[in-house]
């Protein structure tokens, strides 16, 4: 019954979810001129066993990833530079991103030390167009933060599929999922590209027949219900329809 | 490669009034003068009571991190790299 009548969200875009691409990394190249444009990871400490916090974008073209030791970093990435955190740094980046966001909208949600979610709805901004925005933030963020600093920009109807559009390019990209575009947005995207479907959740779901994001968008609240065994199904049945 | 140092330094500024803006313009170290080319970034932090500024400046090879004690008003050198892996 209700599937029948929930169709997805036609309202206009007004949640934008900002990220800012391999955070710790991209801002210590920011402060170090020498190292921009080369394979450099944050890891907690500078030790072969060290865990590697943060590899840059170049690093992880060589395959470095958050979460490696140091040591297996270097053997895939012989040029790798690895540098210790710098919170206060990170800090200062997060402050200056929340104040330049804050002149768009008073809804600024700090998600985590690189992710804000902002709802525009309402705000004279909004009525400029939300990827016009976005665009304008992105430059402000290199002239008036550093020249270095990319972000990431999802535009939707929800947080949730904002975030998963900030995801669709990285790095340094600005999309929209909305009423227009999530159809075939959602055939390119596999089920772990949601952000809360790990792999045991996949599983879940492909007990029930679900093996794509297309499937699980078209399923039926029941079967959604049952993959989850919880109030999970339904919240994911309203996610994927903004 | 990068290599902490934890010296005194000597650090030419420059404040506009119009921008509101501090930038380093040269710094002298180890007998050397090495002219600011860019300064990468600025941020402050604190130390106790007392708050410290850093500028990540970068001259025509060498980057420097040059912290400034508010309260001593001195300059030290904490850190030089070159970009290039150990």
């Amino acid at each position: 019954m209700l599937n029948q009548i929930l169709k997805f969200n036609p309202k206009e875009s007004t949640m934008m979810h900002i990220d800012l691409n391999s955070c710790f990394a991209t801002i210590e190249q920011q402060a170090n001129v020498n190292l921009r444009g080369k394979p450099i990871a944050v890891a907690a400490y500078n030790s072969p066993k060290g865990c590697i916090v943060a590899p840059s974008i170049e690093a992880k073209q060589y395959g470095v990833k958050v979460g490696m030791r140091v040591m297996d970093g270097k053997s895939l990435c012989p040029n790798l530079q690895v540098l210790e955190p710098d919170p206060w740094k990170y800090r200062n980046v997060h402050l200056q991103l929340r104040k330049l966001f804050e002149k768009y909208t008073n809804d600024v949600v700090p998600k985590s030390i690189d992710e804000f979610v902002l709802n525009l709805e309402g705000y004279p901004a909004y009525k400029r167009g939300m990827v016009t925005v976005g665009q304008e933030m992105k430059s402000r963020i290199k002239a008036e933060i550093g020249d270095w600093l990319t972000v990431n920009v999802g535009i939707a109807p929800n947080r949730f599929l904002a975030k998963t559009a900030a995801g669709l390019h990285k790095p340094d990209g600005l999309d929209e999922i909305n009423i227009y575009n999530f159809e075939d947005t959602y055939k390119h995207l596999e089920l772990e590209d949601l952000c809360g479907i790990s792999r045991n959740n996949a599983v879940r779901l492909n007990r029930v027949g679900i093996f794509t994001v297309e499937e699980m968008y078209k399923a039926e609240l029941w079967q959604l219900k049952s993959a989850f065994e919880s109030i999970n199904g339904y919240y994911w049945y309203v996610r994927l329809r903004g | 490669m990068i290599q902490d140092i934890k010296a005194p330094v000597s650090v030419l500024l420059s404040f506009n009034h119009r921008t509101r803006r501090v930038t380093p313009k040269a710094l002298e170290w180890d007998g050397k003068r090495y002219t600011v080319e860019k300064v990468g970034y600025h941020h402050q932090y604190k130390k106790g009571d007392i708050l410290h500024h850093v500028f990540t400046v970068a001259s025509e090879t060498l980057s420097f991190r040059l912290v400034f004690n508010t309260k001593s008003l001195h300059w030290q050198l904490e850190q030089i790299s070159d970009g290039i892996p150990d």
